[in-house]
């Protein structure tokens, strides 16, 4: 009875051990400057096995952009990201949801525009914060 | 004698399911923009030991487009270095522009991949600058 009993409860350990229930990361809300022009949140599968992923940003006054579903998810070694133009005065944060986040990587960067010596606008980063 | 043939079973199977691969260490991804005219990028990674004792580390810069090695530090005779307690090694690479404008994404992403056998000691930053500059000016820094 005690040899079933250990045999049942390691059967479960092993069992759940492989269960992944839906997580995510997130990053603090951030602000850059009133130059702020354009949030990039990008995520990256540093895993082995394709994960269904969804992106949003939420403001700080509680809105939300997207979610944005990763088309066909996100395989090994793959990337997608939301890209949406924001507002100059407002602070942004964003999430990430997967099956598994243990692999996953994001970050949310912020950008500006900046014209290069051809007259081009261009868009650098101003502020960049990681997901965890 | 059953319970601890069974109770041996289990904890070697639950030994063998922690073993596992070795461990990684990933930094955030970074979606590459067109910098200026003429103006590209390139990304190093850039591994610290911050333990006493060498640590095998297998470095590399991870892009969904083709990029141009430069500089390839955590490697000793094509194999991955043994990096020393309180050394530093340094991946770099040339990278394909970014995409320009409001709309701009999905173009090159970078990130920078370490697996070792324990990566709790080490510390890494992916670095960006602009190529061709003067030396590395990093233009942004992500620590992780």
């Amino acid at each position: 009875m005690r040899a079933l009993i250990v045999a049942i409860a390691c059967a479960g350990v092993l069992a759940t051990s492989g269960v992944s229930l839906a997580a995510q990361i997130s990053s603090p809300t951030i602000y850059g400057t009133f130059d702020q022009v354009l949030a990039e949140c990008s995520v990256w599968n540093g895993g082995t096995a394709a994960q269904a992923v969804t992106v949003k940003l939420v403001s700080e006054f509680g809105d939300t952009i997207g979610p944005m579903t990763c088309a066909g998810g996100v395989g090994a070694n793959d990337f997608c990201s939301l890209v949406t133009q924001i507002d100059n005065s407002t602070a942004y944060a964003c999430v990430v949801t997967a099956g598994s986040v243990v692999n996953m990587r994001a970050g949310l960067v912020f950008h500006k525009h900046v014209q290069d010596n051809n007259g081009i606008l261009v868009l650098h980063p101003i502020r960049f914060a990681p997901l965890r | 004698m059953r319970t601890y043939v069974a109770a041996t079973v289990c904890a070697v199977l639950l030994g063998v399911a922690s073993l596992g691969e070795a461990a990684q260490l990933l930094s955030p991804p970074y979606a590459i923009k067109t910098r200026g005219n003429n103006v590209g990028t390139k990304a190093a990674c850039v591994i610290r030991n911050a333990g006493t004792a060498p640590v095998t580390v297998n470095v590399s810069l991870i892009s969904n487009n083709e990029m141009t090695p430069i500089l390839d530090f955590c490697k000793s005779n094509g194999q991955p270095l043994a990096l020393a307690g309180g050394a530093t090694c340094l991946v770099s690479a040339d990278l394909l522009e970014g995409d320009i404008g409001l709309t701009a994404g999905g173009g090159t992403y970078i990130a920078c991949k370490v697996t070792a056998q324990n990566v709790g000691n080490l510390r890494g930053t992916l670095e960006l600058a602009n190529s061709p500059s003067h030396g590395f000016d990093v233009y942004l820094a992500v620590d992780f």
